[in-house]
């Protein structure tokens, strides 16, 4: 009997330990003399060990596969996991992203679409109703071929309101598609709001369209991030259009906020009782994926783990990139497709208006051209996607990481942003293996 | 026979948190 090599050891007290395996997860917490055992045992006998501990203790650790009979054979287990999520000639295909509009009448200091997005430099500004049209049919197509039900259609961008015009057109025809085929699509806008009015406002409701915006931070915080074209503050405006929502019987239940160097000591717990004020039920908390490269994360998760820890016991969730490995670690890798996000999983397909399609919005890996949605999940360039996805192909820093399995590589765009530094990425792997470590010591005391 | 160690060990199931996968991202990022 072996101790496996991904077993990972979170030490919580004098008394206990939280271990898990980094590919097959199942967070477990057991006694310190349990953890020294482990620690200090190369192989051992099954009657020694359940002479010791017990059976039950020894069937628990088998089964969570931090027991193992061999290395051979928990390699092939892994192995096993691509092949079955990434199964070949079949589409993955779940979410359709059509970028409505490359320009922003705003200039974010932390925006991705800016620092990482070459399409946005393509002449076609605006999305066309007719490569949307276009877009949507095939990727309906595609998803009832797959025997897919769970139909998902986000408007994005840019600023997706500046193409207002098309998207209200685009919004019956979604519904004759949705009445033809008997299907239901959700349907989401990621929108600034500076832009959005009463009437916008009405048919996002009438129709259904899950409105999700961003504010960072009080009007203090967000005004030194979040700029308009002239770089002045936009809170107001932002403000704006959650009043607009909310004089119509929908209030936003949450948004979305990036930290970024400029605005990180103004991210503090009064956003929360802000946010609580409101009724809101959830804020997403975002570290910028590009920068923030100079600030201490030792702070930013200090920070991160106190507000989230304050939220909950205000009946918020607050989430992020920084929370997808550990929910994951609650899932099950051989029934889950396990996934940093669902450009990574190979899941969405984001269609610019030019017609180019990639796996993410802010993404410069071309996936390929509108008209071969049909058959995408079989172009190279998808199939290379997903063979990047393959865990034994991963770097070997990845393979010793606490996280391995469940970080997958994290945000694509990081990566692609900074392909010619480490240290990046580098800050970014600390956030996610400290959040981890963070959120499991919270589960813990819960 | 002499007992060295109880031989019972109490393991309990770290809860994580549900996977977040609401609308306050872009479709991709779900």
């Amino acid at each position: 009997m072996l101790v496996s090599k991904y077993t990972q050891y979170l030490s919580l007290n004098d008394d206990s330990t939280v271990i898990w395996h980094s590919v097959f997860g199942c967070a477990m917490q057991i006694p310190n003399r349990l953890t020294c055992y482990l620690k200090d045992s190369h192989s051992f006998n099954d009657y020694d060990f359940i002479e010791v501990f017990g059976e039950g203790a020894f069937e628990t650790l088998v089964d969570a596969r931090i027991l193992i009979y061999s290395t051979e054979q928990e390699q092939a287990d892994i192995d096993t996991l691509f092949a079955k999520h990434n199964p070949r000639n079949k589409s993955k295909i779940k979410y359709l992203s059509l970028i409505m509009s490359e320009e922003c009448p705003f200039r974010c200091v932390y925006c991705i679409h800016f620092a990482n997005s070459k399409h946005y430099y393509n002449k076609e500004k605006m999305m066309t109703f007719e490569i949307a049209k276009a877009s949507i049919d095939s990727y309906i197509k595609l998803m009832l071929e797959n025997g897919e039900t769970d139909f998902y259609i986000n408007f994005g961008g840019g600023e997706p309101l500046l193409n207002y015009p098309v998207i209200a057109e685009l919004l019956p025809y979604i519904k004759e598609c949705e009445d033809k085929h008997d299907i239901k699509i959700k349907l989401g806008i990621n929108t600034n709001l500076s832009l959005l009015n009463k009437e916008m406002a009405e048919t996002f409701i009438k129709n259904n369209v899950e409105i999700v915006a961003s504010l960072d931070g009080t009007k203090a915080g967000n005004d030194k991030v979040r700029l308009s074209k002239n770089l002045s503050g936009t809170y107001d405006s932002i403000i704006r259009g959650f009043d607009i929502l909310r004089e119509l019987g929908h209030p936003l239940d949450g948004f979305a906020m990036t930290v970024t160097e400029a605005n990180l000591f103004d991210v503090d717990t009064e956003i929360i009782d802000w946010a609580s004020t409101l009724g809101m039920k959830e804020v997403r908390i975002d570290v910028d994926v590009v920068g923030i490269v100079k600030s201490p994360m030792d702070e930013v998760i200090e920070r991160l783990t106190r507000i989230r820890k304050y939220a909950k016991e205000k009946g918020i969730s607050v989430i992020g990139f920084w929370s997808r490995p550990a929910e994951n670690l609650g899932l099950n890798p051989e029934e889950e497709d396990i996934g940093f996000c669902g450009g990574e999983r190979g899941n969405s397909l984001c269609v610019a208006p030019s017609g180019q399609v990639f796996p993410c919005g802010y993404s410069n890996y071309q996936l390929g051209n509108y008209i071969d949605i049909p058959t995408i999940y079989n172009n190279d360039a998808y199939l290379n996607l997903l063979a990047n996805r393959d865990l034994k192909n991963q770097p070997e820093k990845c393979q010793e990481c606490p996280i391995f399995g469940f970080c997958r590589g994290g945000c694509l765009i990081t990566k692609e942003a900074n392909q010619k530094s480490t240290e990046k990425q580098t800050a970014m792997c600390k956030l996610y293996i400290e959040m981890t470590k963070a959120i499991i010591r919270q589960q813990v005391m819960m | 026979m002499k007992e060295t160690a109880p031989k019972k060990v109490e393991i309990k199931m770290v809860k994580m948190p549900a996977l977040a996968m609401t609308c306050k991202k872009p479709s991709n990022c779900h």
